[in-house]
């Protein structure tokens, strides 16, 4: 047998660079649409933040310059969920940029302070008109591991009762009024801690929990409940025979 | 996400859409022009002399479908010789053979066993003398246009070497189905090493030799029950051009559970492993051309990728389910509201690239069953590419882990 023979082979060292010229023009592309994106969500949300900053802002001149609130008209149903909405794009931001950007930290502490100043005004407003808006304060940090099913039981509240007022802070940042703020309502300082109506609990609360607690929000289950079966007693009324629809429903009688 | 986590995942899609593009552009024209052009020969007066080596280690079940398919083969049978080697089966694989004893093609020939399919091969091959040299392994068939189609590339005097298609002959369980749309994937990878004149394995079932390869460059080797590689490497060192016959069409089995697919694979692995560091010389001389600076470093680069890339894919895979699990325990079925906005499309780089690069994966799998083996595109088995790279971690794992440990991995 021959011994085996060496035919060197020529390799067409052009064809390796443009591959990398293609596959780096790939990657930087994409690098460049991720920071498009990013840049877009956090401009979004700044917007958002500048839209409730004035119209916070209005509320308070309105409320001090005036010494008189229209109690009729409750802001409820314009800042509660842009709030709430914007802490959801916060979270989302963290996930993908990480809790060190600075981008994140700087809007992060901005939502926290309108947070403040809405529950001021919140309480300034109730105590004026005589209303009892049923709010949630909550305090929580990176190390604390029941935190994370918090804030998912806050959220399915926010969602099932819309009349909620959920306030959020991260204790991490370096924010003096975050702390004044656990100071003044007696906060504990283990997280998650949460301050509903005025009283301190410690330790996870689960959906249950606080519906039990809270008797505001007792009232408001009772009530939705009487308004379905009011609901469906009307239909039942409309689409049953008459004679055993009126034995049957002592309600209607 | 890690720093480290980040890098890694971003060096990995690198490499992997590197390698992607640089077989696309291949595939797609960048190669020399000549290269595929067949003379063709003068049916009956210049057709090679073909013999057809059946090695066999307890096969009764499956020997005689193989016979037959070879016997089924359009070419002129004067030509063609199928030699059955019954390498010392304890089941009644010989007394199946029998009934071919009297056939004029067939030519029935018994070994003791030596544990390994090469020496069986070797026995076969002092036992043939024809132009042209193969082997079909016995749960093996081949398409009746598979020899025609082979022999018609050695009308080229370069070609030393054709290697067929592969395909998985009637999957049924998941594992062979996920086998099948790997060995689709895989022609299309066969053609574009072709392409680049970087083909290196001569995989057992049905790739023809011209009998000069066996006189030249010697019998098949041990080499760690993968001596089809081993025969590969010899060929491309010894400049012999080894081709691939898209047409030509071999129906293999697959194993069909995951212990059988597992040790399949190890071994293949394994085998891998241990030739280039047996080769390792000729690889970073760079005298291989292409194979030694990219196509075999990528491939023992791709098993550490894989292996290393296993936990991530199992946490990428876990985390979620585990975070949705805690949230329903916590708040009950809740689905939220779907609004689509800036923050519902994907803002990391790696998430496009990662698209993109299923998307190339997708590419190869078209051209594999359309222009490759002409095939329908769209079936439910492509949804076993998602359990694929978790099966493939494992069995590199494994082998990684024998090879550093140098342990033998076993035949049957």
């Amino acid at each position: 047998m021959e011994p085996i023979q060496l035919q060197p082979r020529k390799i067409e060292w052009i064809k390796y660079f443009v591959t990398f010229l293609i596959t780096a023009g790939i990657f930087v592309t994409f690098f460049y649409v991720s920071k498009i994106i990013n840049d877009k969500r956090i401009a979004e949300v700044k917007s958002i933040q500048d839209s409730i900053s004035i119209d916070l802002l209005s509320s308070e001149t309105e409320f001090t310059l005036l010494d008189q609130t229209d109690c009729s008209q409750d802001d409820d149903s314009i800042l509660a969920p842009e709030l709430g909405q914007m802490g959801d794009h916060l979270s989302e931001m963290e996930d993908d940029l990480g809790a060190t950007n600075t981008d994140v930290i700087n809007l992060k502490e901005y939502y926290s302070l309108l947070e403040i100043k809405d529950y001021i005004l919140m309480k300034q407003i109730a105590e004026k008109c005589d209303f009892k808006p049923v709010t949630v304060v909550y305090f929580y940090n990176a190390d604390c591991p029941d935190c994370t099913k918090q804030g998912y039981v806050l959220t399915a509240l926010r969602e099932q009762f819309p009349q909620l007022r959920v306030y959020s802070f991260d204790a991490d940042l370096k924010l003096s009024a975050i702390g004044t703020l656990e100071a003044i309502t007696r906060a504990p300082k283990t997280y998650p801690s949460l301050i509903i109506d005025g009283k301190a609990y410690s330790g996870f609360q689960s959906v249950t929990d606080i519906e039990n607690d809270v008797p505001a929000l007792q009232k408001i289950l009772k009530e939705q409940a009487d308004a379905q079966k009011k609901a469906s007693e009307k239909v039942s009324t409309a689409t049953g025979s008459t004679a055993s629809a009126a034995v049957a429903s002592p309600a209607t009688k | 996400m890690g720093t480290l986590h980040s890098v890694f995942i971003y060096v990995a899609l690198f490499i992997a859409l590197y390698f992607q593009v640089f077989l696309l552009l291949t595939y797609f024209g960048w190669r020399k022009r000549d290269q595929d052009i067949l003379p063709g020969f003068n049916p009956e007066s210049e057709m090679p002399t073909v013999s057809i080596i059946v090695p066999c280690y307890n096969e009764e079940r499956t020997v005689k479908k193989t016979i037959s398919s070879l016997l089924e083969l359009t070419y002129p049978q004067h030509r063609l010789k199928i030699v059955v080697v019954d390498d010392g089966s304890k089941d009644s694989t010989w007394k199946v053979v029998q009934e071919f004893a009297d056939h004029p093609q067939v030519r029935l020939l018994q070994k003791a066993n030596e544990g390994s399919k090469f020496a069986a091969l070797n026995f076969g091959l002092k036992n043939v003398d024809s132009d042209i040299i193969g082997c079909l392994d016995a749960d093996s068939r081949v398409d009746t246009m598979a020899l025609m189609h082979s022999i018609e590339w050695f009308s080229r005097t370069d070609v030393y070497a054709v290697v067929p298609s592969m395909v998985i002959d009637s999957p049924k369980t998941l594992m062979q189905h996920m086998q099948k749309v790997e060995y689709e994937s895989s022609t299309y990878l066969r053609q574009a090493l072709h392409r680049m004149e970087s083909m290196y394995v001569a995989p057992g079932p049905f790739t023809l030799f011209r009998k000069e390869v066996f006189e030249k460059v010697g019998l098949y080797k041990e080499a760690y029950h993968t001596e089809d590689l081993d025969m590969g490497l010899r060929m491309h060192i010894a400049g012999m051009r080894m081709v691939h016959a898209s047409k030509s069409l071999v129906y293999t089995h697959g194993p069909k559970t995951w212990p059988a697919l597992l040790k399949q694979r190890v071994r293949w692995t394994y085998g891998f492993i241990k030739n280039m560091m047996d080769y390792k010389s000729y690889i970073l001389s760079g005298q291989l051309g292409d194979l030694s600076i990219f196509i075999l470093p990528l491939g023992f680069a791709s098993i550490l990728l894989s292996v290393i890339s296993l936990p991530f894919l199992v946490y990428g895979l876990v985390a979620p389910i585990v975070a949705h699990a805690q949230q329903f325990a916590v708040t009950g079925i809740h689905f939220h509201k779907f609004t689509l906005d800036i923050f519902s499309i994907p803002s990391q780089a790696y998430a496009f690239i990662g698209i993109l690069s299923v998307f190339m994966l997708a590419l190869t799998l078209v051209i594999g069953r359309k222009f490759l083996l002409k095939q329908k595109i769209l079936s439910l088995d492509l949804l076993t590419l998602i359990i694929y790279p978790y099966f493939s971690a494992v069995w590199q794992a494994k082998s990684l882990y024998n090879a550093a440990l140098s342990k033998k991995s076993s035949w049957r």
